[in-house]
């Protein structure tokens, strides 16, 4: 009932990457000066200049940079404000920029005597420094799984949650939108889903702060009546995407140890930007888009549902028609209801950064603003951010700084998933109701059955659910070099937030449907976390010895504290905010917090670059469990050798670049689980006695962390000069000891909300198998034409090893409204989450095949009240003894699909012309089921008052060979105008369960998706430097392009329904993903 | 260096301190609720902790739709075939019916609350020194409860597992012989007649006559077993105890039926034990005003009743003059000026023909029914589900009737005078005489079934009565023909249909192109609908499929229970 703010315990580093490769431009710069006197005693003897500026590419002065004419040693450096002036140079000269962690430039002289040079950082570049937890690494020497997105790669696509910037992009992660809903929360699978009950979703470092990738719970709809919907919100909405210059996905357990009992998902280590050294430079990205709505379900018009309405009298089923559907050919389409609640909606982003900084002190200050209205109408997402990071050299060797960020995001939420969500609603409602009466006032139907439970136009924009989300966070930091090979640093962090979630639900009258009683509620949540970490580093090399060791440790507090108040009868629409009016009908409060305290370790040992050790261990302690199992130890290894560095490679240079075996094993944990689990807490609740006291569940004293043992072995290979980068990691991961609520009798108890519970224990296994696969390739290099590609390929298998004691299968349901509510389920030798029912072998063609096929237990053959010609056929499987025993009853549910998808990949280009640039980049997913249960509203033919599919007017027909359509019993009178249909004959009892849970509603849900086409212009130097610009660049993207797909509904990527593992893949009527058309620019002075 | 040294001091200090006092800083106990260990610490804790059996939010899953569907839909009194639901009705249920296992399921958890107290409070409360005396009332309270959810689950699934220890291993739950669940309730109830006040120590609790009234009931139903050789000293014992609640409690029948399953008649002077129902939301108050009212224009909110009323047997079932007709159900005509927000009256069709139309029985439910929020003091539910009217178990009128039952006992009627006195009392209530000298068996059967229409006991008067004799029973639920149904004719406008003639003078059986007069009918009995048949395995309730999956040693033959 409580929806925890849980704060993932788990830590980051400060040490960015850009402080590091500033350190070493420093170095370098020393190096380029010598090179410098030497290079220029010989540029003496020549007379032609040129002379230019060489920028990166947010514009700022690139000190150091190597210039040098191609094929002689003739060159120069740029000095500390990027200016070179180089002499002696003829027009076939070709001059080279190099710089380390930049991709190199080539530029023909061409009576050129001014060249101004814009460098790109090299994504590829062996000595790219990556984030790793308390510390960075050189790429190079990283012995776990790691991947880095950095630069262009980020710019690809337009997100509005920073998440999403991983889709495709990252081999062995697995991005899915769980809506396409405004600021809605997506499912991330790092190596598949490990665990069943507690979040899969990835541990997020933003600057140091620990933030869990479980989305904030809002309260949905169901208070007033009805479904929730997915009421999961995005948990990075508050972060903006144009403030972020890397991701750093931790992978493998090596890798992720270092966070412990936080690190089982995977970590996303997320880097904001920070300032640097030279001129202030100030920088402008904004867009704007339109979003479009990709696809519309084929319902019936007007003319085909009056149809519909012929078709059902004259199979006997109506005895009255609508006078007005008498005639279809007179009626027009009707309402197009799915138009009605679409519309084509913009969004814009703006965001304004300035960087700057001396040799002692630099900064970098952001400010953004987005706005999205939904596609569907009602829905709507606003964000305003600010951030200012800064760091400051203190003395010779005491250094500081800080970050401060501030997010304001506000979304409009409308009911989108679900049997009472618009999308459901507006497919069902009939296109008889017009949305507007003559009056202009929302319309309904005139019937009291009306198909729809509400006007899902009106309802999307009379009913309010507004989340208002305010969002603090902030670290400083302190670091001392006593020793020139010692670091010792201390960090305080704090994530304070406070989100309002208000609802209210008006009282309307659209046609017949009604509803008078006025409701509202507020919910208010408050949460406050800290940090505070401690280490030191140690960093010497022996010889060919080089050691990096670093030790700490963390403390770690969050509370959370709410309210919700809920009343209703209020006495008019207009006044929407809590005052006295109103009856109170039910309020809640909740208070708690959680605590960890860890310490922990690394060694890094590199024997001359070419053999490489990385050891550690944590030890965490969570108040989440009791004396008995407080402490768990995470240890892991790895190992890897740069095979390049052997001597004996040496003459492989030329096209192995680099070829490295990594090695590793680790330990993870997972407690993303309630508090207070391990003991027995008493429940309050209301009664006629006054406030009533009930055990909430038994204790479990040993309860214990969720463990992860994972191996991963892997190989880097980079083929000539960098050009081709092969990444491949095979893995194995096995979970244990998951915490679980074992499934015991209903005869005992169980694990409902009102139920005494049964308590959490660490049972069952999970394991993971799988391949992620990089590849990156320099396609066509040359000085004005490029191609770059990315492909990464995730392919991962999931095996559930065992459960409780009788390894008692957990099923996941739908929402109780639900036809059915049993769709999957978790067992013993399948994977997380497989769909579970009955198979279909078609339907019952004629009489013969009714009587002589197997019927569902205790239905006769009947036409309203049992099986009949027209209904599905399935298949009997089973019986009590394990034998097909002619009857359709329970024992012949079989698993039925699999939602976890064979494998997924991303394919991305970057084509570049001069200034020109066009990115294309396709995502796909292969072999993943989907329960589409949005046919079975839209093709369950049980109501004539629902609009269906436009399919069903195929379904099969029952006629009567004398034309009396009335007998009900007589079978045999019976046959189908169209045998060969698929659908099943209308049946208002569906006593048969034509529409039970069946493989009539699972599909193949593999897709292949141009995620994003983009182009993009940067405009010549030569012209905006006047203007006071150092690069300014246009571009246009298209978004959701295209999507190729079997998939019957509106959108094959689904995601887990509220983040659940057990609910992956189920449509229920998910806000489709909008196709974006995008204008954006990126500015800097 | 100075700035160096501090720091390193700072921290070191800080280090020292952090592991110090890290078992405290680790150790957190919830702020917003009460945890088992400090609990049990006042006589209010205790009784806060049995007001917890009360409450309709634990009985939810009994009291929500299962109560209804079986005990009014199975009894053939109560008209629905949507579905699921409506499986009750043609008595086509199987395993896998979600109700079903709602019902079984929720009396199994109210079980396991009584079972957590039974088991837990005694030592914890006594600790702390809270009195014998309090600790053994909630005891007693927890037992009756306990009582009375196994005599439903004995009634409705006849050999069930006794549970005792909710933290057995399920493959230790196997099933019980339904005489040793008798025993089981016997002694549960005895110990609560023993140990409760005999008025209850706050209003809607049980007292010791709650239990004495079950223990009647219980023994009625022991006797009922006629080839049990205990059956005649049952009935002597069932009359025995109803006597007890009739002579020495302070109960006695409460007069105003129009608001008798109102909220305002909440905990009444006949109501020994009732459902507690509050409008706390969803699962905390009684669903039928939702669940059997026919339209939103009773509610002025959810209903879904349109589809649900009284069978036409049970219809017939009531005598002319009968002032509990309209209170039960409605009919063309009837009007209510506690329904609808300040009044209701009943039409089979409306001008607007839209907006009422009639179902087949040409009557809805009103037994339960409360209306708007301004019909019932603000507690109408009509978006949660959350009714504030209480759910009868057992009322005083049962009481009477089962004395009259136990008297009549294994013969066919009784001149017991007391009995008849009683008798009289019940229908004098209702507004009706009784001139005979003698109360046959089917003449109870036929007051019980009037009397406590829609209140989910029916099916278990059927359930003695098949205890007696399986093919009177069977003949008694076939002969209601209860799948007849009406169909209206479609030439009549809404006056016509709603004129008094096409109530009694319209109904008729032949289909209107038959009607050899030529002017149709305006309702007709529906030739097309398949009988019901009902056979002796219907009375006996499958076992769930989930609990059959996750105890399969419930599929076990039946033992005895061993006592101790």
């Amino acid at each position: 009932m409580h929806a925890f703010i849980v704060k993932a315990e788990a830590y980051n580093n400060l040490i960015i990457r850009i402080t590091k490769s500033a350190l070493m431009k420093k170095n370098l710069s020393f190096f380029s000066i010598l090179l410098f006197l030497v290079l220029s005693l010989q540029a003496l003897a020549q007379e032609r200049t040129i002379s230019g500026k060489v920028v990166d590419e947010d514009g700022v002065a690139l000190p150091g940079v190597t210039v040098i004419i191609d094929g002689t040693t003739k060159g120069t450096i740029t000095d500390f404000d990027g200016n070179f002036s180089l002499s002696g140079t003829s027009n076939e000269d070709v001059l080279v920029f190099s710089f380390i962690g930049y991709k190199p430039i080539k530029t023909l002289v061409a009576g050129k005597t001014k060249i101004n040079v814009n460098m790109e950082a090299d994504v590829v570049n062996l000595e790219e420094v990556v984030a790793v937890g308390y510390g960075s690494m050189r790429k190079s020497d990283l012995t776990g799984s790691v991947s880095n997105l950095s630069g262009e790669s980020l710019k690809e696509s337009i997100v509005i949650n920073p998440d999403q910037l991983m889709q495709g992009k990252v081999a062995g992660v697995v991005v899915q939108a769980n809506s396409g809903a405004p600021g809605a929360a997506n499912s991330i699978r790092i190596r598949g889903a490990s665990s069943i009950n507690n979040s899969n979703e990835p541990l997020y470092i933003i600057d140091g702060i620990p933030v869990s990738g479980s989305g904030t719970e809002t309260a949905g709809f169901s208070w007033s009546g009805g479904s929730n919907g997915q009421n999961i919100v995005n948990p990075l909405a508050s972060i903006a995407p144009s403030d972020i210059v890397s991701l750093d996905v931790l992978k493998d357990a090596s890798a992720t140890a270092i966070y412990g009992a936080a690190g089982a998902n995977g970590v996303v280590i997320v880097t904001t930007k920070r300032g640097k050294n030279g001129k202030t430079s100030v920088s402008y990205d904004g867009y704007v888009a339109l979003q479009h709505r990709p696809k519309k379900m084929d319902m019936m018009n007007l003319k085909e549902f009056a149809l519909y309405q012929n078709q059902l009298h004259n199979e006997g089923i109506l005895a009255n028609i609508d006078e007005a559907y008498l005639d279809p050919s007179l009626l027009g389409k009707g309402t197009d209801w799915q138009d009605a609640v679409t519309d084509d909606a913009w969004m814009h982003n703006h965001n304004i950064s300035i960087t700057g900084g001396s040799k002692g002190t630099q900064f970098a200050a952001s400010t953004g603003y987005t706005s999205q209205d939904g596609m569907l109408i009602g829905s709507e997402f606003e964000r305003f951010t600010g951030r200012i990071n800064v760091d400051s050299k203190v003395s010779d060797n005491v250094k500081t700084g800080m970050s401060l960020s501030f997010a304001r995001t506000n979304q409009s939420i409308i009911n989108n998933d679900g049997i009472n969500g618009v999308v459901m609603q507006a497919a069902l409602m009939s296109p008889a109701v017009p949305v507007y009466d003559f009056d202009g006032n929302f319309a309904g139907p005139e019937t009291v059955n009306g198909s729809s439970i509400y006007n899902p136009v009106a309802l999307a924009q009379d009913q309010d659910n507004t989340l208002l989300q305010e969002r603090i966070m902030g670290n400083v930091y302190g670091e001392i070099y006593p020793w020139k090979h010692l670091t010792v640093r201390t960090e305080f962090g704090f994530d304070r937030s406070n989100n309002v979630n208000k609802g209210f639900k008006p009282s309307y009258e659209y046609g017949q449907l009604k509803n008078t009683n006025i409701m509202i509620m507020q919910r208010e949540d408050h949460s406050l976390y800290w940090i505070w970490k401690n280490y030191a580093t140690y960093n010497q090399s022996f010889g060919k010895h080089n050691i990096i060791f670093m030790t700490g440790t963390e403390t770690s507090r969050s509370a959370w504290e709410g309210t919700q108040i809920q009343k209703d009868q209020l006495s008019s629409n207009d006044i929407r905010v809590l005052t006295t009016d109103g009856e109170l009908v039910t309020n809640s409060g909740w208070k708690d917090a959680a605590s960890t305290v860890s310490v922990f370790g690394r060694l890094n040992y590199n024997y001359d670059e070419r053999y490489l050790l990385t050891a550690t261990l944590r030890t965490d302690a969570s108040s989440k469990f009791g004396a008995n199992n407080r402490w768990g130890y995470f240890p892991s290894f790895a190992a890897a050798w740069r095979v390049t560095s052997e001597e004996f490679m040496q003459n492989s240079k030329g096209w192995l670049s680099n070829l490295k075996l990594r090695l590793g094993y680790g330990q993870v944990g997972n407690a993303n689980i309630g508090t207070y689990l391990y003991g027995s807490t008493m429940q309050a609740f209301s009664s006629a006695f006054g406030t009533a006291y009930r055990m909430s569940n038994n204790a479990n004293p040993d309860l214990k962390w969720e463990a992860s043992e994972q191996y991963n072995g892997g190989i880097d290979v980079s083929l000539f000069d960098n050009r081709i980068n092969l990444t491949i990691d095979a893995y194995y991961k096995t979970t244990k000891d998951l915490l679980l609520q074992p499934s015991v009798s209903p005869v005992l108890g169980g694990s409902n909300f009102i139920d005494i519970q049964t308590p959490f224990m660490n049972i069952g296994k999970v394991d993971n198998k799988g391949i992620d696969f990089t590849l990156n390739t320099h396609n066509v290099k040359g000085v004005d034409f490029n191609w770059n590609s990315n492909i990464t390929f995730s392919l991962n298998q999931n095996e559930i090893k065992a459960l409780d004691d009788q390894n008692t299968t957990i099923y996941g349901s739908l929402d109780w409204y639900a036809a059915f509510q049993t769709v999957s389920m978790i067992t013993v030798g399948q994977p997380i989450g497989v769909f579970y029912g009955y198979q279909t072998d078609g339907i019952f063609v004629d009489a013969e095949d009714v009587k002589t096929s197997a019927r569902p237990e205790g239905v006769n053959i009947h036409r309203t009240t049992g099986t009949w010609v027209g209904d599905v056929k399935f298949k009997d499987i089973s019986g009590p003894d394990g034998t097909p025993d002619g009857i359709i009853n329970e024992y012949d549910q079989t698993v039925i699909g699999d939602p976890n998808p064979d494998f997924t990949f991303g394919f991305s280009n970057s084509f570049s012309y001069k200034n020109w640039e066009l990115g294309v980049g396709l995502t796909g997913s292969v072999g993943a089921d989907v329960l589409n249960y949005v046919r079975v509203k839209t093709e369950g033919l049980m109501s004539q008052w629902d609009n269906q599919d436009a399919a069903v007017l195929d379904r099969a027909q029952p006629a009567y060979l004398d034309g009396d359509n009335s007998n009900v019993e007589n079978i045999d009178n019976t046959y189908l105008i169209n045998p060969d249909a698929t659908l099943p004959r209308w049946s208002g009892n569906d006593l048969n369960g034509n529409n039970r849970m069946s493989d009539r509603w699972i599909e193949d849900g593999s897709y292949l998706r141009i995620q994003n086409i983009s182009i993009s212009y940067s405009f010549p130097r030569d012209w905006i430097n006047k203007a006071g610009i150092s690069t300014c660049k246009l571009y246009l993207n298209a978004q959701n392009v295209y999507t190729f797909t079997n998939y019957s509904g509106l959108d094959p990527e689904i995601g887990s329904y509220n983040q659940k593992a057990g609910l992956s893949n189920v449509d229920m009527g998910r806000y489709p993903s909008p196709r974006v058309f995008t204008l954006g620019a990126n500015i800097t002075f | 260096m100075k700035m160096k040294n501090i720091l390193t001091t700072i921290y070191l200090l800080f280090l020292v301190l952090g592991i110090t006092s890290c078992d405290q800083f680790l150790t957190i106990v919830p702020e917003d609720e009460q945890v088992l260990e400090t609990y049990y610490t006042s006589e209010s804790s205790v009784n806060a902790n049995t007001a917890s059996l009360y409450s309709a939010l634990v009985w939810q899953d009994f009291n929500m739709n299962f109560i209804w569907m079986a005990g009014d839909e199975l009894a053939g009194d109560l008209y629905y075939t949507y579905d699921q639901e409506g499986q009750f009705y043609y008595m086509t249920f199987q395993n896998g019916n979600s109700f079903l296992k709602e019902g079984w399921n929720g009396l199994f958890r109210v079980v396991s609350y009584c079972n957590n107290i039974i088991n837990g409070m005694p030592a914890a409360a006594s600790a702390n020194g809270i009195s014998e005396e309090i600790i053994n009332r909630a005891l007693a309270e927890a037992r009756c409860i306990r009582g009375i959810a196994y005599y439903f689950l004995s009634e409705y699934w006849q050999d069930v597992p006794i549970i005792t220890d909710n933290n057995i291993s399920s493959d230790q739950v196997i099933r019980n012989k339904q005489s040793s669940v008798y025993e089981f309730i016997r002694r549960d109830l005895v110990f609560a007649s023993e140990n409760l006040p005999s008025t209850p120590f706050q209003e809607g609790r049980c007292s010791k006559y709650t239990a004495i009234g079950m223990l009647a009931k219980l023994h009625l139903t022991m006797a009922s077993h006629l080839d049990d050789a205990d059956s005649d000293s049952n009935f002597g014992l069932a009359k025995q105890y109803a006597l007890q609640v009739i002579n020495e409690s302070s109960y006695s029948l409460y007069n105003d039926l129009s608001t008798m399953f109102y909220p305002a008649g909440n905990n009444n002077s006949e109501s020994l034990f009732a459902i507690q129902c509050t409008n706390d939301g969803y699962g905390y108050g009684n669903g039928r005003n939702v669940s059997q009212s026919r339209n939103a224009l009773i509610t002025l909110g959810a209903s879904w009743g349109a589809g649900k009323g009284p069978t036409l047997d049970l219809q017939e079932s009531y005598e002319n003059g009968d002032l509990r007709r309209k209170y039960t159900f409605m009919r063309n005509g009837d009007q209510y000026d506690n329904l609808g927000g300040g009044g209701y009256s009943y039409y089979n069709f409306s001008e607007d023909e839209s907006t009422e139309t009639s179902n087949e029985m040409l009557a809805h439910v009103r037994k339960y029914v409360i209306g708007a929020n301004s019909d019932c003091g603000g507690v109408a539910g009509a978006s949660n589900q959350d009714a504030g009217n209480n759910t009868y178990l057992l009322r005083l009128t049962d009481v009477y009737l089962c004395y009259v039952e136990a008297c009549i006992g294994s013969g066919s009627s009784t001149a017991d005078a007391t009995a008849l006195n009683l008798f009289k009392q019940v229908r004098s209530r209702a507004g009706l005489s009784w001139s005979a000298s003698s109360i046959t068996y089917d003449q109870l059967i036929k007051e019980r079934r009037v009397e406590f229409a829609f209140e989910s006991i029916n099916f278990l008067d059927i359930k003695r009565m098949s205890y007696r004799n399986m093919t009177k029973a069977l003949t008694y639920l076939n002969d209601m023909d209860r799948e007849r149904q009406y169909l209206s004719n479609g030439s009549y406008n809404w006056q016509e249909r709603n004129a008094d003639n096409a109530y009694h003078g319209g109904f008729t059986s032949v289909n209107p192109e038959d009607d050899s007069s030529g002017e149709g009918s305006i309702f007709y009995l529906n030739p097309d609908v398949a009988s019901i048949t009902i056979s002796a395995e219907n009375l006996v309730l499958p076992i769930p499929a989930e609990t059959l999956t996750k105890t399969p040693s419930i599929t076990a033959e039946p033992v005895e229970y061993e006592f101790n």
